[in-house]
């Protein structure tokens, strides 16, 4: 097992970026919510990458203009904001 | 370069999906939810065609953070995110049945074996509500509240009152609504109702649709048979002045030829980015249970191959489409398009639990007071931990809640072991708790990892600074 306080030394910014070739993109978390950033000729709403705080509250959501929690996008009934529950219900 | 850090550990995560770009590979890890780019050397790496020991230590480090490498047992990761959030019970989902009776009679309903015409009588609302007080008391201080039936609008009285009567427990409790909704067939819903049920808090009204063509108390349809909107349309368009809606397609057999029209129908009322799909299950079938004529659910000992004995289950079953059948549906007819792009990233993110039954939030109270910790056993008093008119003991104590407590989806080797399972944590848990299923309940995003990694891995958009971050190897 490797000690977890054998993780290397921060490199200086000059080594970082000669020896770095993996880039984080983005997440998809549980704890934010995540707008993608698209090229422009995706259709419109879907162009800004930000990650923005779980909102607390449902006036919090809808101030956040174009943000839009997944885990309320087709509510499921169980919509606690740690639960993205996929498993739409039948009426 | 060889590294200087131990990469001997380090292990290919088992959550690792792959897409090619011209600027290089990117790679999305399912549970971190992570999209990176990496050098086409690294991408290599990843997929397991070069050795990890390569790897320098400051690219390993970031792949260790973001999920593509992995120390120990992976599957540890996962499941200790699972019981850490079982011991924050500081959140209380609601979920309330004024009534299991409707004004629709639709073929594949799950309600059908055990409805009842009941509506919540005021010594159970107010047993209720004093529930919710002991609930809140306990330290569930973030509430959601979601209203479901049967049909819930055949009881708006009873939903703006005691929606009312929640809203002031919650502020003289000092706690927080974060949502409240409800579950309807939209038939009542016009626009004095939406107003009502937004003045009391509800925001969010789900609306289920089946077909194109509204046919009276069978199929919930969009337009008339002349082809004007339905009544659920029009009830649509009008409350969506006072309330959010969000329209769930449910697909079966019987509709799969009409979803094209039916989007085709919502995209015309700018209804685009309202609507998903939902599939028509029956969970008793797949498990091979019964539900008798006293509302229990018991093993069929009719079941070699002769479904038609028992008429509970033959008749949801025609109307089935197979899990993977409906995954490819949903793909073809709804993911696949520009527009669903939101859709296809939701699918994406990683889940800590199945559904609130698991995490423990979820409290769903039936019509005759019966509390239970799932949809699916609303109405079945066999399946609750309790009754609002008698909470002499506490329901976390009864057999049903630690049945639910116990509850592990990586007892299940299919789930232990598969490749998605922190995207859907196990799936449905209720046939599993209850009805000792087999078989993995298997989401649609099993079918489907790939074509929404595809997706958004090849629109992502790529930044000069990122791009320039991993030039130097490719």
């Amino acid at each position: 097992m490797t000690n977890p306080e054998e993780t290397p030394q921060p490199a200086d910014e000059g080594q970082a970026q000669e020896e770095l070739s993996v880039a984080r993109l983005v997440t998809i978390g549980e704890d934010s919510l995540i707008l993608i950033k698209l090229p422009e000729n995706v259709p419109s709403g879907y162009q800004i990458i930000a990650k923005i705080d779980v909102a607390e509250t449902t006036e919090e959501l809808d101030a956040q203009p174009g943000a839009e929690c997944f885990a309320r996008s087709i509510a499921c009934g169980c919509k606690s904001l740690s639960c993205a529950c996929n498993n739409l219900k039948i009426l | 370069m060889q590294s200087s850090y131990s990469t001997q550990i380090l292990c290919h995560s088992q959550y690792n999906y792959f897409v090619d770009r011209p600027e290089g590979m990117v790679g999305y890890n399912a549970r971190t939810g992570t999209f990176a780019i990496f050098s086409k050397e690294t991408g290599r790496i990843l997929q397991d065609k070069g050795a990890i020991e390569s790897l320098s230590a400051i690219d390993a480090k970031a792949l260790l953070d973001m999920g593509f490498l992995h120390e120990g047992n992976e599957i540890n990761l996962v499941v200790s995110k699972f019981e850490d959030l079982k011991k924050q019970q500081d959140t209380l989902s609601l979920t309330l049945l004024p009534t299991l009776s409707c004004n629709f009679s639709c073929d594949y309903c799950f309600q059908n074996e055990y409805r009842s015409h009941q509506f919540m009588s005021p010594d159970i609302q107010a047993a209720t509500l004093d529930f919710i007080q002991k609930l809140i008391l306990d330290g569930r201080r973030k509430v959601t509240c979601t209203w479901f039936g049967g049909e819930p609008l055949l009881a708006k009285k009873i939903i703006l009152d005691m929606a009312q009567k929640i809203n002031q427990l919650i502020y003289s409790e000092n706690a927080q609504l974060i949502g409240s909704d409800i579950i309807t067939n939209g038939i009542l819903l016009n626009a004095v109702t939406a107003k009502e049920l937004s003045e009391v808090g509800i925001k969010t009204a789900q609306i289920s649709i089946d077909s194109l063509i509204f046919k009276t108390k069978t199929k919930r349809g969009l337009v008339d048979i002349d082809g004007n909107p339905s009544i659920i349309l029009r009830n649509i368009m009008e409350a969506r002045d006072f309330i959010k809606i969000r329209i769930r397609i449910n697909v079966s057999v019987n509709n799969t030829n009409e979803i094209d029209e039916i989007t085709r129908v919502l995209d015309s009322y700018g209804l685009t980015g309202t609507y998903g799909f939902g599939q028509v299950n029956d969970l008793e079938e797949e498990s091979d249970y019964i539900v008798n004529s006293e509302g229990y659910r018991t093993p069929n000992s009719h079941s070699n191959g002769c479904s038609s004995c028992d008429s509970s289950v033959g008749e949801e079953k025609s109307l089935c489409l197979s899990r993977a059948a409906y995954a490819k549906v949903e793909q073809d007819k709804f993911l696949a398009r520009p527009d669903s792009l939101q859709f296809v990233i939701s699918k994406l993110e990683p889940k800590v639990h199945p559904c609130s039954a698991t995490s423990g939030y979820l409290f769903v109270v039936d019509p005759a007071g019966y509390i239970s910790r799932c949809w699916h056993s609303a109405g079945v008093p066999s399946e609750s931990m309790g009754n609002v008119l008698d909470l002499m003991n506490s329901v976390e104590e009864s057999d049903v809640a630690k049945q639910w407590r116990s509850f592990s989806p990586f007892a299940y080797p299919a789930c232990r072991n598969c490749s998605v399972l922190p995207l859907c944590m196990g799936g449905c848990s209720h046939p599993r708790v209850f009805m000792e299923a087999n078989k993995p309940p298997c989401e649609a995003i099993k079918q489907q990892v790939q074509f929404c990694v595809d997706t958004v891995g090849t629109t992502l958009e790529i930044t000069p600074e990122q791009h320039s971050t991993i030039s130097i190897k490719t």
